[in-house]
Order: C-alpha cells, then sequence, then structure tokens
C-alpha cells in the first residue's frame, strides 16, 4: 500500500514568541486541515516531531484539536526529527493501520536539541560547528574546496530565503562579499555558512491510496529510507570525507523508488552548514565524491529553494516537515510567489542529524 | 555513582580510563557498562597514551579560542586541544586532562 502528502502548512519562523510549543502546532494544524478535503473524524494518526522536553504533547494537541486518533506519539531524533516522524507515518499508512496521520513538527529557539551532552567524544568542543569544520576541513584538504565555494552555497540559499515569507531571514540581504568577511565561528566556518536555530512550527497530512482518490494533487512517497549509525562524533565515518548514512539512506530510497540521481528535478538538502550541502551532493549520488564544489556552479536541479537551513533558520522538529513541504508545494505547483519551478516531477528530501550519524532520504513523485 | 561519574572522579585523579572488553580486547568511548559486540561486561581501563591526529581546526568562539583536533588512541576517537605545530597525522599524546563544567578537556601534544 503506498502513502502520499496530501496537504502541508509551515508557520512563520521567527527567533521567539509567547507561544507554547502545543499552541504553535494548532495554530499550524489548523490551517492544515483547512487545505484539504479530507476531514478532521477521518485524522486516525497524530505524530509530533521536536526535542523538547514537554510530556504528552500528542495528546495535548490532540485534545485541544477535538481529535482522537488511533495513535499519538511524539518522535525525537535530534535534528532528523521531522522526517524521522514522515517515515513513521508512512509506515503506519502503508501497513493499513492508518489511513490519514498528521505530522506536526514544533521546536523553541532553546532547545534542548540544539546540543548532543551524551557525546563525551566531543570534549570541550562540544557544539555542532565544531564537528563541521573538521568535515570542512578534511574536505578543503582532500578535495581542493575552498571557502568561496561554500559561500557560493551561502549565498544561494539566502537568497531563495528572500523569496520565502516563512523564512528566518526573509529580509536579510546577503551577497557573496558579505558572506566571505561574516565573522569567522570555527575555521573554515564563518558566522554565514552556520544555520541559527530558531522557533517555527510545520505540519503536513499523509492519506492512504484510497483517501487519495479525493485528493486534488497527492504527492506520493516512491522510497523513503532512514540510516542511524550511533550517535557519538566518534561513530562517523572513518575518514571524515563522507557522511555514511546519508550514502547508506539514499542508496536505499532510490533502490525504492526505482530511481537513480540524474531523475531528480528539485531538492531540499540539509545545510545546517554549507559543507553539509556539498557533502550531501557527493553522498546522494548527484556527483561523484570529491566533485561538490563544481555542482553548486552546474545547476542541474533546483537545490534549497525554501532557502535551506542556512535561510530559513532551524527549529530543530520543524525542519525536516518543512523541508518536505517545500518540495510537495513545488509538485503541486502551488507556490504563488516567485520561487515556484516549472517543470518539477520528482523531488528529494534529505535531513540528517548529530554529525551525521543519522539521516533520512524520501524521494516523491507527483 | 554512574560510569560517567566514575570516569570523572578518576580523571579528577589525574587518571584517564575508558571501557574495555576483556574478551574482545577493545575500547569503548562513550564509555558502556558492556561490551557491543559480545554484551560482556566492560572495565575501566587506561588507553595507551599514543594516538594519532586525523584532523584539526580553530575555534574562534569567545573563552575558547584555540586550535583543537579530533585524535585516535587505541581505536577509539575523542576531540581535544592541540597547539599548532602538531600536524595531521603527527603521533599525539595526552599531555593535560582536566574536568571544565562537567565536560572532559583533553589536551594532545606531539610525541
Amino acid at each position: 500500500m503506498k502513502s502520499a502528502i496530501d496537504s502541508s502548512h509551515t508557520s512563520v519562523f521567527q527567533k521567539i514568541s509567547d507561544y507554547t510549543l502545543p499552541e504553535l502546532s494548532c495554530k499550524s494544524i489548523i490551517n492544515l486541515l483547512g487545505n484539504t478535503k479530507i476531514d478532521k473524524k477521518e485524522i486516525d494518526g497524530i505524530i509530533v516531531s521536536s526535542c523538547s522536553n514537554d510530556q504528552y504533547l500528542g495528546n495535548i494537541i490532540s485534545e485541544m484539536l477535538g481529535l482522537n486518533p488511533k495513535i499519538s506519539t511524539k518522535i525525537d531524533n535530534l535534528c532528523n526529527s521531522g522526517t524521522s516522524a514522515i517515515f513513521l507515518a508512512h509506515s503506519l499508512i502503508s501497513s493499513g493501520i492508518c489511513n490519514a496521520v498528521i505530522v506536526t513538527g514544533i521546536e523553541k529557539q532553546n532547545s534542548p536539541g540544539n546540543k548532543l551532552i551524551w557525546d563525551l567524544t566531543r570534549g570541550i568542543y562540544d557544539l555542532p560547528v565544531h564537528w563541521a569544520s573538521l568535515f570542512a576541513k578534511s574536505h578543503f584538504r582532500n578535495f581542493n574546496t575552498n571557502e568561496e565555494d561554500l559561500a557560493l552555497i551561502s549565498e544561494k540559499n539566502h537568497k531563495n530565503a528572500n523569496k520565502n515569507p516563512n523564512a528566518l531571514f526573509y529580509n536579510k540581504k546577503y551577497n557573496f562579499k558579505d558572506i566571505l568577511e561574516s565573522k569567522k565561528v570555527v575555521d573554515p566556518l564563518k558566522i554565514l555558512d552556520c544555520c541559527y536555530p530558531c522557533e517555527g512550527a510545520s505540519s503536513l497530512l499523509m492519506i492512504s491510496q484510497n483517501l487519495a482518490k479525493r485528493s486534488e494533487n497527492p504527492i506520493w512517497i516512491k522510497g523513503i529510507s532512514q540510516s542511524n549509525q550511533g550517535a557519538s562524533f566518534a561513530n562517523i565515518s572513518s575518514d571524515m570525507k563522507s557522511i555514511n548514512s546519508t550514502k547508506i539512506a539514499a542508496k536505499e530510497a532510490f533502490l525504492q523508488a526505482k530511481l537513480k540521481p540524474k531523475d531528480i528535478d528539485i531538492a531540499e538538502l540539509h545545510d545546517a552548514f554549507t559543507i553539509l550541502e556539498i557533502l550531501a551532493y557527493e553522498d546522494i549520488g548527484f556527483i561523484d565524491k570529491g566533485k561538490g564544489s563544481e555542482f553548486i556552479k552546474q545547476n542541474n536541479i533546483h537545490v534549497n529553494t525554501r532557502g535551506g537551513l542556512l535561510g530559513c533558520g532551524h527549529p530543530i522538529g520543524a525542519t525536516g516537515i518543512d523541508q518536505t513541504n517545500e518540495i510537495v508545494l513545488q509538485l503541486q505547483e502551488k507556490m504563488t510567489n516567485l520561487r515556484q519551478k516549472k517543470n518539477c516531477n520528482r523531488g528529494l528530501v534529505h535531513n540528517m542529524a548529530a554529525a551525521g550519524t543519522s539521516s533520512t532520504i524520501i524521494v516523491l513523485e507527483k | 555513582m554512574n560510569l560517567k561519574e566514575k570516569i570523572l572522579e578518576r580523571i579528577n585523579d589525574g587518571i584517564f580510563e575508558v571501557t574495555f572488553c576483556t574478551k574482545c580486547k577493545e575500547y569503548s568511548w562513550p564509555p558502556r557498562y558492556n561490551c557491543k559486540s559480545c554484551f560482556n561486561s566492560n572495565v575501566l581501563k587506561e588507553i595507551e597514551n599514543k594516538g594519532i591526529l586525523l584532523e584539526k581546526s580553530f575555534s574562534h568562539i569567545s573563552n575558547n579560542e584555540s586550535f583543537f583536533g579530533v585524535g585516535e588512541f587505541n581505536k577509539i576517537r575523542m576531540i581535544g586541544t592541540i597547539n599548532n605545530e602538531v600536524e595531521i597525522n603527527d603521533l599525539i599524546f595526552i599531555n593535560s586532562l582536566k574536568i571544565i563544567d562537567k565536560r572532559i578537556s583533553l589536551e594532545f601534544n606531539k610525541l
């Protein structure tokens, strides 16, 4: 049995508000249910994606919205939470347990998910930017990638964010020079090579093949896979040239979809740091290992049209869902602004966590 | 006292121990009570203080401006402070060991 995404909604990402996590989620879900022909009474699953310590979020949100689903639960898989929730919803639907599952991602800026305390291997260098910088250094040394290559990624994604009213940096303009001259954080990464933790909510409705007959424009999940390679920096790939979990998940997702990277028209890649987008080009298979910096100049496919994590901000639990919503809206041709790309039939979502110890790949098709 | 607390206490005494499986002869880090291969109980054991620097960078973050790198000792990896003279693939040893805000601060020097 297949599953499809029927509708989507993302709120404006911001630094902080007075809303609680359930309130942020409810606002998003009410908008989501306004975009579908599926009745609220037909919802039989709700999966909350969040790294917060808040208890019983699924049932609190269900009660606030008058939902009585068969299953209500929360997923925490750090930055990879959103697509993990989608993976669970897909499993529930494709197994026949559920027919209509809401996936909702919510996070506050001060989320405990911003740092993995358990990982003693990082010592006093325990911010995500520290491990990301080591990947960047390795790529520079082995493949002659440079700071200008990284700046091209940041420039592209920030420009895309200027077309996305939900993006944290919607009104912030940065050119190539601004990026190269921005404040150094950890060599070779500068402040504009790094995403910004923020608050946000993003939701989507997944449905069964049967319910999809009533959907105006269902977008089908053709392949979905996740690979988990541990939790600590010590467990990353032996040579720091690749994100192994991404390679494994991509291979499996393309196999399920009976497609190849060249079949993808548009992709949302996990650019928490600019170097990660370059690694994603290579590890997903869009281009050979070591040639990621060439891929950005080739413009073969559309990448991070919503602005990526760099331009949108990174509300951890909501990110993977908003990435997926972007591909869904692009394939549905529902973009009402300059962001709509033409002739896109197939899209890909790449979401990852904690030094690349966990990655999800979703292949979507009209 | 949990495993992490025991290790931190030993570090306060100047001794750096990690978990070790006497059957598989494998060290593990972060620490765990059982070997991930055979599930036998691990013991605490000092690592051989001779490793290799795999990668390095420089942190500009205030209060922590320093060169740092990832070192591999007995097949386990950890990040520590280095001086700029240490190069990738250099043999290194742990020169200094302390606890800062419940985190383990290591300093690697060239052998």
